[in-house]
């Protein structure tokens, strides 16, 4: 095994004393020497630094310990030193979010991709860069403050170089992290962005933070059914984070053309609405412009055609989700992507029909999530936890 | 040389556009720029001298599609404010998430279910968007459209309109006007008849000082903030940045005193819940 050299040691500790600071775990330079196991002149040394860096700040007084003394000065977090551009990439529209460090999200900026899919060698470079290029640089033209790094997340295989495998996008592999971090001179992570989805979920969802305040590991997996179907997790305390897309898999008893994506992929769902709703005679379901909302508003209203598409969806997804329980055993199973949309009842009419044990079925919870950026948002998420430790 | 920006305008009297011009005034003065307000009221845009100007910001729909074209071809970088033209960079609002959450607000909080809608101008950019946004928010909280009315961003149409929809007797609890002055106008035709919150709710979109005394209840979108952004968007690309697609800035809810009796106090809003974990 390799040793960590002195500057591994010090980014180590000064992440530390960072993450210590943002959790609210130790917010004085003695409690920071306690809580990492540091000397008071190295702490000192460490945060000096960050409070140079702008990282954080020094002003207030804590409370006196038990024994009397001084009152120790406050350190806190600032969560505009820099800012991060996290960007989504679909077949269909480049997605992009400038946040702070602890994720509020200042911007969005989007641009569609009009042109026709999967790209090439050449359409990369002449029709997909520029339009990358396009997005960045909308952002970029936004921030308030440095910016620190880009997280970029797309459907497919993607390693620490880039995407090596994203068929529905591109026919090459779609590696460029390196040549965007060149050109804007920072530091650029590429991951799956059905992981990134399930992250961006995990650290801003409300009772998540509640829970994860309390100390609980949150294990939260997710299903996306958007363009494609994917499933993404956070695990171990965000330390582990999983992505794929399953929309590939072949289902038992189907056709051989049939699979996940042929069956809860929004574009085959909104075809099979439409074949329902001539057959119902829908007033809802027969034009072109199908939405899940619609679906919704269509069931609520007792159509015919939308009751039999909801418990079809609810039934294909509802044995889905059994896999992924049975696989990942997580405390939460979120829904989200275009079906998230169809709402709570839908939701209900799939935790009736998981094919699972009742005991198991209760260890989870359930909810659908209807943000529509989410991957965006959990790209700057992973780039803030890549760069800075922070999730 | 202290560089020159454009800015086209309807009217820059325009409680809206004044705003945007002000918020771009911000970072022309951070940017070492000057703005050049052309309002064309008589329907004149300027003539394109290619040495006066060095970018041009376009608010709501001022300029029409050629002169934009020629402006592009003349190698000058535009922003358009508050709408879109594909092929051409813009600084909007997140009308959507505004009007899901003004329906949400009235159907949850507020327990209405009988709506009204004052559209905008049609064909404008956003009095599309959120009327399109407001259909689509009927569906998501399961709420029922009585009427929709032409407001045409004027609030005595608007009254003008509504009075027409009272005579014939429609019966309505919600009304959502595409933006605050045509609910302030609403809200004074209503209070000669009926009680607002009491028996109806009145929502508007966008925030002003006229807004704030009438203690409406609306979706703050920050415009001052729309036009510093817009103005940030036109020097990146006069300093050689190339900016395809929109930028899209959130808007938020304001709860006051139009749509429901009891509107939470400010003060005591729920703090933002922890970062994180706080160990031991």
């Amino acid at each position: 095994m390799k040793k960590a050299t002195r500057g591994q040691i010090r980014g180590h500790n000064r992440q530390m004393v960072l993450r210590s600071v943002y959790t609210d775990t130790a917010t004085s330079r003695a409690a920071l020497a306690l809580e990492i196991g540091l000397s008071k002149p190295t702490i000192s040394e460490l945060v000096d630094g960050l409070i140079n860096e702008g990282f954080l700040s020094e002003g207030g007084f804590g409370d006196s310990t038990d024994s009397g003394g001084k009152r120790p000065r406050l350190l806190r977090f600032v969560p505009n030193a820099r800012q991060v551009i996290g960007i989504w990439l679909t077949p269909t529209q480049i997605m992009g979010v400038l946040t702070t460090l602890d994720g509020e999200m200042i911007a969005t900026h989007t641009v569609e991709i009009d042109v026709k899919m999967p790209f090439d060698e050449v359409s990369l470079q002449d029709e997909f860069m520029p339009r990358l290029g396009g997005v960045i640089n909308g952002l970029i033209a936004q921030t308030d403050a440095p910016l620190l790094c880009i997280g970029i997340g797309i459907a497919g295989e993607v390693d620490a170089e880039g995407a090596i495998y994203a068929p529905r996008f591109s026919t090459v592999p779609v590696i460029f992290g390196e040549a965007v971090a060149e050109r804007l001179g920072v530091p650029v992570y590429m991951a799956n962005s059905s992981a990134l989805a399930a992250l961006a979920l995990y650290s801003s969802k409300q009772t998540f933070r509640q829970q994860r305040s309390e100390g609980i590991d949150l294990r939260l997996a997710m299903l996306i059914s958007g363009e494609g179907v994917g499933m993404g997790a956070v695990l171990e305390n965000a330390a582990q984070q999983l992505g794929s897309e399953i929309g590939q898999i072949k289902v038992a008893g189907l056709s051989e053309t049939q699979t996940l994506d042929t069956l809860l992929g929004w574009e085959s769902i909104r075809e099979r609405a439409r074949t329902l709703g001539r057959e119902h005679q829908s007033p809802y379901l027969q034009s072109e412009a199908i939405s899940a909302l619609l679906i919704r508003h269509a069931a609520e209203q007792h159509d015919p055609a939308a009751l039999a598409l909801s418990d079809e969806l609810a039934t294909q997804l509802a044995q889905v989700c059994g896999w992924v329980i049975t696989l990942l055993q997580p405390k939460h199973l979120a829904i989200t992507g275009e079906i998230s949309a169809l709402g709570e009842v839908f939701l209900k009419n799939v935790k009736k029909r998981l094919p699972l044990s009742p005991t198991i079925v209760g260890r989870v919870t359930f909810s659908i999530d209807e943000q529509p950026n989410l991957a965006a948002l959990g790209a700057a998420y992973r780039a803030i936890q890549m760069e800075l430790g922070l999730v | 040389m202290m560089r020159k920006i454009g800015v086209i305008t309807n009217d820059e009297n325009g409680v809206f556009q004044k705003s945007v011009i002000n918020g771009a005034w911000t970072t022309a003065e951070v940017e070492d720029c000057e703005l050049l307000i052309h309002s064309q009221a008589n329907n004149t845009l300027p003539k394109l001298t290619p040495d006066e100007v060095d970018g041009w910001l376009v608010i709501a729909n001022a300029a029409t599609p050629e002169w934009l074209a020629a402006v592009k071809s003349a190698g000058k970088p535009v922003t358009l404010v508050s709408h879109t033209l594909p092929g051409f960079p813009s600084v909007v609002f997140d009308n959507r998430q505004g009007m899901m959450e003004l329906v949400k607000h009235l159907v949850v909080t507020c327990g209405r279910r009988e709506f009204i809608f004052v559209r905008g101008v049609t064909g404008q950019y956003d009095a599309d968007q959120r009327e399109a946004a407001y259909t689509d928010a009927l569906m998501r909280y399961s709420a029922h459209a009585a009427g929709t009315i032409n407001g045409e961003f004027n609030p005595k149409t608007a009254v003008a309109a509504l009075e027409t929809l009272i005579k014939e007797g429609n019966a309505f609890d919600a009304v959502i006007a595409s933006d605050y002055m045509m609910a302030l106008g609403v809200i004074a035709r209503l209070k000669q008849q009926q009680r607002v919150p009491q028996d109806v709710s009145v929502v508007g979109f966008g925030d002003g000082p006229e807004a704030r005394a009438a203690k409406l209840t609306t979706v703050a979108a920050d415009v001052e903030e729309l036009g510093r952004r817009a103005a940030k968007q036109v020097v990146h690309q006069m300093n050689g940045g190339k900016i395809s697609g929109v930028t899209t800035l959130s808007v938020r809810l304001i709860e006051r005193n139009t749509s429901y009796d009891d509107p939470p106090d400010p003060g005591m809003r729920k703090e933002k819940p922890p970062r994180f974990v706080k160990r031991g």
